[in-house]
């Protein structure tokens, strides 16, 4: 099977998620923070969904967020200048 | 130009200017609200701009960009102010939606205070990661039905689509309609989950109205016993036509071909529960290739928030716990349209107008179209009974999920 | 690659805003997005990724991916499947030193 992007916005490969959860990550977040995925410009926009459905998701039911790959303010790229703004006010 | 040290307050602030935050916007204002709504897109109507298909209800033309341009005058003429190619990037409780204006172009106020806040961000795609997939060429079927109904551009010459669902079946007729040959409509690489021939049919059974060929609209009637779904999916031919493109009911993606870009797609031979069948590789040439994988409600800004969610694979992900009001847990903050859940622009319509009889109620505005909440609510349930399609059969069944939940945690996180 | 006489929505108006895309000079239609102007001149290749040095192009069309991002006027970075040009504006894969 040919390796394929996972991340890509970070270059993360499906072999490097494989090789992220064979040395005991057992969560997105934890192949987040191995990895890089999900830490690019779309912020795991788009790869979320695919570490997830590689490494499982992780509870059911009521949760207290929507993924175990967190989300974070700002949730889009914000230019120095915008958060510069904030910080005055 | 960037955003100013400035800022506006209103009543409500709609994130996102789609069917339900356009409709939302066009009722509070008129009852007397001061509403902005704010989009990142140059044009208001988010994806109902790009819709274009022939409606399976009375055979009239569907024209998304038609309903985008109306719904955003109609809410204009309410009264409510629109601010386009702005980002929302934070919110904050009170509420401050924080703003950047990511081309520098324009600009406006760094941030919004507001006494309630309509989070309508819609959906993401669900991505299908195959060899070949970065490749420029390979896009998502929503990037495909935009090119093509909105900006008038083909996505390709010869196009190929991948994954079979009421959205990659009506963009793949309306890129025909454009003039695009569409070489074939093939099932995603056997390890995307529910893949399967089998699964693939179960799931289009209840669109049969919008399949022309005979033998599909049989199937809506009978594809819903399993026993059925396992023999249909051993009977069923090789290749449907669907307003003439290859429906390749056996056949699924294996890796996306090109060096600098897409120049082709190798394809096999699968069996009815997903199987490659050896010998049966084959390539085709094209410039292009549309993925297909579902989509999955956009639910970042409120991720940032305390509030609880739920998983639901009936609404395509994980939603923000809210009433059948579409109340959150947060008071002042509101949900509708995608983000709690796929469903279509008629739906999401439905849900602005519900939302806003909520807003116009919390903030005692006078409202001139007056209304009642827990009836429009029902209305609703009514609705989705009668649509001709549904993302998921079980859309409602979802809902309900949503609503006990919220009924459990007694409306707070 | 551009759409002409479809059967069912009306035509839009005609090119008329110049600006340049690393280096090559294109036309673009008043408020269409870099992105849809480059594709129905036939360039899909937009950038190439930071790690692998692959190609890259319109992945998402809607915003959501940064796929697409190019610089304007050398200055900012832009998502090309949302961002119009406007008459005069140099876009590029690549930032240059000053």
């Amino acid at each position: 099977m040919n390796d394929h992007m996972i991340c890509r916005c970070e270059d993360v490969t499906a072999s490097d998620v494989r090789a992220a959860i064979d040395a005991g990550a057992c969560n997105a977040q934890e192949v987040k923070m191995r990895t890089r995925a999900g830490m690019g410009p779309c912020q795991g926009r788009v790869c979320r969904p695919a570490v997830e459905a590689m490494v499982g998701v992780s509870g059911e039911g009521v949760l207290q967020s929507t993924s175990s790959m967190t989300v974070h303010l700002p949730i889009r790229p914000v230019s120095l200048q915008d958060l510069v703004i904030i910080r005055e006010q | 130009m960037s955003a100013e040290e400035t800022t506006e307050d209103f009543d409500l602030v709609v994130i996102g200017g789609g069917p339900a935050g356009l409709t939302a916007a066009r009722d509070v204002a008129a009852a007397g609200g001061r509403v902005m709504v704010v989009d990142e897109n140059h044009a208001m109507g988010g994806k109902l701009r790009g819709q274009l298909h022939e409606d399976p209800a009375d055979s009239s033309w569907w024209k998304g960009w038609e309903l985008a341009e109306q719904a955003e005058k109609d809410a204009v003429d309410a009264g409510a102010q629109m601010m386009t190619d702005v980002v929302a990037w934070g919110l904050e409780p009170g509420w401050t939606v924080r703003l950047t204006y990511p081309a520098g172009r324009t600009g406006g106020p760094s941030q919004l205070t507001s006494r309630a806040v309509l989070v309508a961000t819609g959906a993401v795609e669900r991505p299908m990661p195959v060899a070949g997939w970065t490749l420029p060429g390979a896009m998502t079927i929503g990037a495909a039905q935009v090119l093509t109904n909105i900006h008038r551009v083909k996505p390709g010459h010869r196009v190929l689509v991948v994954g079979m669902d009421v959205l990659s079946l009506t963009i793949a007729r309306a890129m025909q309609l454009a003039g695009v040959d569409v070489v074939g409509i093939v099932l995603p690489p056997t390890t995307v989950e529910g893949s399967s021939p089998r699964a693939t049919l179960s799931r289009l059974a209840p669109m049969a109205k919008l399949a022309p060929a005979r033998y599909m609209r049989l199937g809506g009637h009978f594809l819903g016993w399993p026993w059925v779904q396992a023999l249909a999916s051993r009977l069923v031919p090789r290749t449907l036509r669907m307003w003439g493109m290859p429906l390749q009911l056996r056949t699924s993606l294996v890796v996306i071909q090109g060096t600098d870009q897409v120049t082709g797609a190798a394809l096999v031979n699968v069996t009815a529960d997903g199987t490659p069948i050896p010998g049966s590789e084959r390539e085709v040439a094209v410039d292009a290739v549309c993925l297909a994988n579902g989509l999955i409600p956009l639910n970042e800004l409120l991720a940032t928030l305390d509030c609880s969610f739920l998983r639901s694979p009936d609404l395509g992900g994980t939603v923000p716990v809210h009433s059948d009001t579409l109340r959150t847990q947060l008071d002042g903050m509101y949900v509708a349209g995608n983000t709690i859940g796929i469903e279509s622009a008629k739906i999401a319509e439905k849900q602005g107008a519900l939302v806003a009889l909520s807003i116009i109620d919390d903030l005692g505005l006078s409202s001139r179209r007056g209304g009642d909440a827990a009836g429009a609510a029902l209305d609703l349930v009514g609705a989705r009974r009668t649509m001709e399609f549904q993302f998921d059969a079980n859309v409602q069944r979802g809902h309900d999920d949503v609503q006990r939940a919220w009924e459990k945690s007694g409306g707070r996180a | 690659m551009r759409i002409t006489g479809h059967p069912v929505l009306p035509d839009l108006p005609a090119d008329e805003v110049g600006f340049t895309f690393n280096g090559e000079p294109y036309t673009a239609r008043e408020g269409e997005p870099v992105a849809a102007t480059l594709l129905a001149n036939g360039v899909r290749q937009l950038r190439v990724s930071p790690v692998a040095v692959e190609p890259r192009g319109i992945y998402c069309g809607i915003g959501h991916c940064y796929e697409c991002r190019v610089w304007l006027n050398n200055d900012t970075q832009v998502r090309a499947c949302l961002t119009p040009a406007t008459e005069g504006d140099s876009f590029a894969s690549e930032r240059t030193e000053e």
